[in-house]
C-alpha cells in the first residue's frame, strides 16, 4: 500500500513540475569599448581612424551631406515558463549602439552613443 | 476511512484530468521587447533651431538612420510584440490519422517611434512621434475599427 501511495505521489508531482522553466541569452558582436571614444575629436578624426579603433562598421549609411557608420552590439534574454496547460514567454532585446557622422571629406562631425545592452533582463511577460 | 477514500479519489481524479488535458488544451502568452522606451519630445526640440549634435547628446544613437536626397531621418524606436494562443486538440494520432486540433491566436506588434528629420545642414526640420505601445493588446486585436 505504501509503495502504491509513493508511486502515485511521484506521478502526481512529476506531472506538475515537468518542463517548469527555461532561460536563455544571446549576444551579437563584441562589446563596444566606451573608453575608446576619448580618442575621437570631432572635426579632426577621420573615418579611417574610426575603423582603426572600432573595426569594420556593421552598417554604412549614405546621408544627404556625408556618411554615417553604425556599430551595434545586442544582448537578447529570454524566459519561458510552463505551468501545466499554460505557458509564458518573455524576450528582451537591447543594444549598445554608436553612430558616427562624417562629412563629405570623411571627417567626423558628430557621434551618438547608446549603451543599453546591459539593461536586457529576464522576467515575466506581464 | 471514508475521508481518506475521498481524498484518494479526488487526487486520482485531478491526476486523470491533468493527464487527459495535457496536450489537449494549452494557452500561450508571449511578449517580446526590442529597444528602450521612446518618449515624446519636449520643448528642447525646436524645428529650425535644434542641431544634430544637440539631438544626439539628448537621445543618444538612433535605432535607424535613413539618408534622403535633401534630408536625413533619425529614427528612435521601441517595439513590443504580444501573442496570445489558445489551442484545443484531441491527440488521437496514435489510433486514427491526424489529430483534431483547433487553435486561435492573436499577435500584435506595437511601436513607439520618434522620427526626426534634419536638413543637409543638420538642423531639425520636422518631428513625428507615434505612440502605439500603450494601446491595449486584446482590445486592439478584437476592435473592428475601419480606416476612413
Amino acid at each position: 500500500m505504501k509503495i502504491l501511495r509513493a508511486t502515485f505521489i511521484i506521478l502526481l508531482v512529476s506531472t506538475v513540475v515537468v518542463g517548469c522553466c527555461a532561460i536563455g541569452k544571446n549576444q551579437a558582436h563584441q562589446p563596444l569599448e566606451a573608453d575608446s571614444l576619448d580618442k575621437l575629436v570631432e572635426g579632426k578624426t577621420t573615418a579611417t581612424d574610426v575603423c582603426t579603433i572600432f573595426g569594420a562598421p556593421e552598417q554604412v549609411v549614405k546621408l544627404s551631406n556625408g556618411n554615417a557608420y553604425i556599430y551595434t552590439r545586442s544582448v537578447d534574454k529570454g524566459t519561458a515558463v510552463w505551468l501545466l496547460i499554460v505557458s509564458f514567454g518573455n524576450y528582451d532585446k537591447q543594444d549598445d549602439r554608436i553612430v558616427f557622422f562624417f562629412d563629405n571629406e570623411n571627417i567626423l562631425t558628430h557621434y551618438g552613443v547608446s549603451f543599453n545592452a546591459d539593461k536586457a533582463s529576464y522576467g515575466f511577460p506581464f | 476511512m471514508g475521508f481518506r477514500f475521498n481524498v484518494r479519489v479526488i487526487l486520482m481524479s485531478v491526476f486523470v484530468i491533468v493527464q487527459f488535458f495535457w496536450g489537449c488544451i494549452s494557452y500561450q502568452f508571449v511578449r517580446r521587447v526590442e529597444g528602450t522606451d521612446v518618449v515624446a519630445p519636449g520643448d528642447e526640440f525646436q524645428v529650425g533651431k535644434t542641431t544634430l549634435g544637440e539631438t544626439l547628446s539628448l537621445l543618444g544613437a538612433p535605432s535607424m538612420l535613413v539618408g534622403l536626397e535633401d534630408r536625413d531621418l533619425l529614427i528612435y524606436q521601441r517595439a513590443v510584440f504580444h501573442r496570445n494562443r489558445l489551442a484545443l486538440g484531441i491527440p488521437v494520432f496514435e489510433i486514427w490519422g491526424p489529430n483534431v486540433d483547433f487553435s486561435a491566436y492573436g499577435a500584435q506588434v506595437s511601436y513607439n517611434t520618434l522620427t526626426l528629420f534634419f536638413t543637409s545642414d543638420r538642423i531639425l526640420r520636422q518631428i513625428v512621434f507615434e505612440k502605439e505601445v500603450s494601446y491595449p493588446h486584446l482590445k486592439t486585436n478584437f476592435e473592428k475599427k475601419q480606416n476612413p
